[in-house]
């Protein structure tokens, strides 16, 4: 998602963003202090905002994609939980 | 007059459906809570104790309410032909679980049949959108892909996912997206799907009379039917919906009756296939149309979802949401509506006695679901443009009838973002070089995450309207679990304000408004109609497979939950989340509890079968400490609940140690 481009510090008028604290109720904990929000205020503009899908290019950098991103666990030389296993 | 006004609150926890009933209560106007007022449940039937499977019966065997029933009493509890508790309790549970699968099945079917015709040239009005879910699946099913145009190859997926309808022997292919262990766990147990088709057919066959009369073996094929759904009708549906209207990716809307606009002329498109919608979509924003209606008088043309079209047509297009299943009639009540546009499931045939009592005009599109009264305008599969433009025409039209002093709409609305497809979970953890689940998995191992919950199904009006929902959803936020929704659940979340990224600050637990902020996610995540639960198991699957959490999705610290279920779906659902490892808490009423042994067995039996099983807990706080309990069970196994306790440091702790 995008955000709007008006910075955080700005926004919250402190030099370090990490000094924003919230005040929270833990489980089991009582109140905690915990870092605030770190994301930009607002909601993304425009109908465009969230489609990422169309920033891959061409048939050869969406199977790129596919093969690297979205699909790498169905690959032969796939890694993760399953490494060890034969293919199904 | 105050006790009124509670008995009215009890009805539902959102304001506009509020309003809106005091509408229809003054105009004397009945709606489906009224009914549920008037009519209780048959307490034989909700426990499952009824059986009408021939015309010797129906046979009526109730368990007597809060005493042990004695050997001898039990044995006598049978049907005319002898049938057991078990039995009929069985028969009529996985009887749920084949009208369940045999909707998205054959809403699965529809989907494909249009693929087809766009793949055949026959209609020009559908294209491929997402190219990438094209090349996905033409790798998945083994298409070649080379310089062959999209079309082509998918014609070819096409055959073969229509293919997977009449299967009559073998594996169906997309069982193989599933955990390796939990390929070999189906296997072993006969369990796994030939066909689509067959599967539903075996299951009414053998609820016959005097056809399978052990439960446990009715179940094994109950089993194989829901299984059929997920990993077949659903998963088939949600991935050439995708092809054809595109990928689910971060969109923006609001939901509620306050989306309804008095100037302009409205039309709710509401049930389940996106066909239709997709297209009145479209053409609702066509200019000689929105000039038409201008020539009426209205001012532009408003079109808003229902139950889970809207999801559908709100995650592609950002279409506004009406509401959710118990808020149909509602829509009508508001006087503003020219045209509510509905295909199949979850359509109340009360609606058409709501519509007479306005302009509106009820408008019925598929041969399977007519409606006595309503207007039927079919849906040209071969020309589906054309059948748009006529239904918003139609619309339009009616526009000039509309009664000022009927009208009244509520003036509530929320923001939400939806449109969390695994594609864009995988993306937003990772970005475009990177994606993957790591992020997420890292955060569930290190313990700002304590698990994931799938939170999914309808409304009922035998509980207050989204109470139960929303009452678990913040629970589990509470607790540092990850909420993925769907169907009418999601829209209870969207409704209560839990689908901005600004809800994690609020509503979650330390840990997981850390991650969601750095994201930039909500805490929970709109993954789209009840169709789309099968993205869920993708998402649990890619889980699985990133690392870390065991090596099968009952491994993984995670848990489902429909509170306020109502459709046969949702049992068929809730079977292929339990058959695929994942502990799944009903809430409302659980239909089977005429006989002990068999409710003993999905409560308990299950889990040695399959790691995951059914429970059933209608006070929705304590179904979600059990969804935490197992969620930390879970973790145990893993050997990571030790991790939990060391990450969770505050800002206190830090200081200190830091001094
Ligand atoms: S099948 Fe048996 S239990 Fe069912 S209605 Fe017929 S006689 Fe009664
Ligand atoms: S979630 Fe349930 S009520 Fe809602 S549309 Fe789906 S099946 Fe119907």
């Amino acid at each position: 998602m995008e955000k709007k481009a008006t910075s955080k510090t700005a926004a919250t008028g402190s030099a370090d963003p990490a000094e924003k604290f919230v005040k929270k109720q833990a489980p089991g904990r009582g109140t905690v202090e915990i870092l605030a929000e770190s994301y930009e205020p607002g909601e993304p503009e425009g109908e465009e905002a969230g489609r990422w899908r169309q920033k891959l290019g061409d048939r050869n950098e969406k199977i790129k994609y596919l093969k690297s991103g979205e699909r790498y666990w169905y690959s032969d030389d796939w890694f993760g939980s399953e490494k060890r296993k034969n293919p199904a | 007059m105050a006790e009124e006004k509670q008995a009215k609150q009890e009805k539902s926890i959102d304001q506009a459906t509020l309003e809106m009933l005091a509408k229809a209560a003054e105009e004397g106007i009945s709606t489906v809570f009224d009914r549920a007022e008037h009519m209780k449940p048959c307490p034989i039937g909700a426990d499952g104790s009824c059986c009408k499977n021939c015309a010797m019966g129906p046979c009526r065997i109730p368990l007597g309410k809060g005493k042990d029933e004695t050997p001898e009493e039990h044995a006598r509890r049978v049907g005319v032909c002898g049938a057991t508790a078990e039995t009929i309790a069985a028969r009529n549970f996985v009887r749920m679980i084949a009208a369940g699968s045999a909707s998205h099945g054959d809403h699965g079917r529809r989907v494909v049949e249009a693929f087809k015709l766009m793949a055949e040239g026959k209609t020009k009005d559908f294209e491929i959108k997402d190219e990438q879910k094209l090349l996905k699946l033409a790798l998945d099913l083994g298409v070649d892909i080379g310089d062959r145009s999209n079309n082509e190859i998918a014609l070819d997926i096409a055959k073969i996912c229509e293919r997977e309808f009449g299967k009559q022997e073998g594996e169906l292919i997309f069982i193989k997206n599933a955990p390796l262990k939990r390929q070999e766990i189906w296997r072993e147990l006969g369990v796994v799907p030939r066909g689509i088709d067959r599967e539903i057919v075996e299951l009414m066959h053998r609820t016959h009379m005097g056809v399978d009369q052990d439960y446990k073996n009715l179940m094994l094929q109950g089993t194989r039917a829901a299984l059929a759904d997920g990993w077949g009708g659903s998963m088939i549906s949600t991935e050439i919906q995708d092809c054809m209207f595109g990928t689910p990716t971060p969109t923006f809307s609001e939901i509620n009756l306050g989306v309804l606009k008095e100037e302009n002329v409205n039309i709710v498109v509401h049930g389940h296939e996106p066909a239709l919608a997709e297209m009145l979509a479209v053409e609702s924003k066509d200019p000689e149309l929105i000039e038409y209606a201008k020539s009426k008088g209205a001012k532009g043309i408003g079109l808003v979802g229902m139950c889970c079209t809207a999801n559908e047509v709100m995650m592609r297009h950002g279409i506004p949401i009406g509401g959710n299943y118990l808020q149909q009639e509602l829509a009508i009540v508001t006087g503003a509506l020219e045209a509510m546009v509905v295909d199949v499931q979850c359509i109340m045939q009360g609606l058409m006695e709501v519509a007479r009592c306005f302009h509106t005009r009820l408008i019925n599109t598929d041969n399977r679901s007519r409606i006595s009264g309503a207007d039927y305008m079919p849906f040209d599969e071969l020309h589906p443009r054309e059948s748009a433009k006529a239904i918003i025409k139609a619309a339009i039209d009616n526009y000039p009838n509309r009664q000022a002093d009927k009208v009244r709409i509520p003036q509530v609305k929320t923001p939400l973002i939806a449109g969390f497809s695994h594609e864009t979970i995988n993306y937003l953890l990772g970005g475009l070089f990177r994606a993957s689940y790591r992020p997420l998995n890292d955060n569930i191992i290190n313990g700002r995450i304590r698990g994931l919950a799938g939170v999914v199904g309808c409304n009922n009006a035998r509980t207050p309207h989204d109470s139960a929902h929303i009452l678990m959803i913040k629970e589990l936020l509470k607790n540092d679990v990850l909420v993925l929704s769907t169907g009418c659940a999601a829209m209870a979340a969207a409704k209560q304000g839990l689908m901005v990224p600004e809800a994690a600050k609020e509503f979650c637990g330390p840990g997981l408004a850390e991650v969601c902020e750095t994201v930039g996610i909500p805490p929970v995540l709109h993954m789209g109609a009840c169709i789309d639960n099968s993205r869920i198991l993708i998402a649990a699957t890619a889980v699985v497979k990133d690392g870390g959490l065991g090596d099968d999705i009952s491994d993984l610290p995670a848990a489902g939950a429909a509170p306020e279920w109502m459709s046969e779906k949702a049992i068929a659902i809730g079977q292929y989340f339990v058959a695929s490892g994942v502990y799944t808490v009903f809430g409302t009423t659980w239909p089977t509890t005429g006989s002990k042994e068999f409710t003993k067995y999905l409560f308990e039996g299950m889990e040695e079968m399959y790691g995951g099983k059914w429970a059933f807990e209608p006070d929705p706080v304590k179904a979600a400490h059990l969804m935490i309990a197992h969620i930390d069970k879970k973790r145990k196994a893993l050997g990571i609940d030790k991790a939990r306790e060391r990450i969770l440091y505050d800002m206190a702790m830090r200081r200190e140690l830091e001094g």
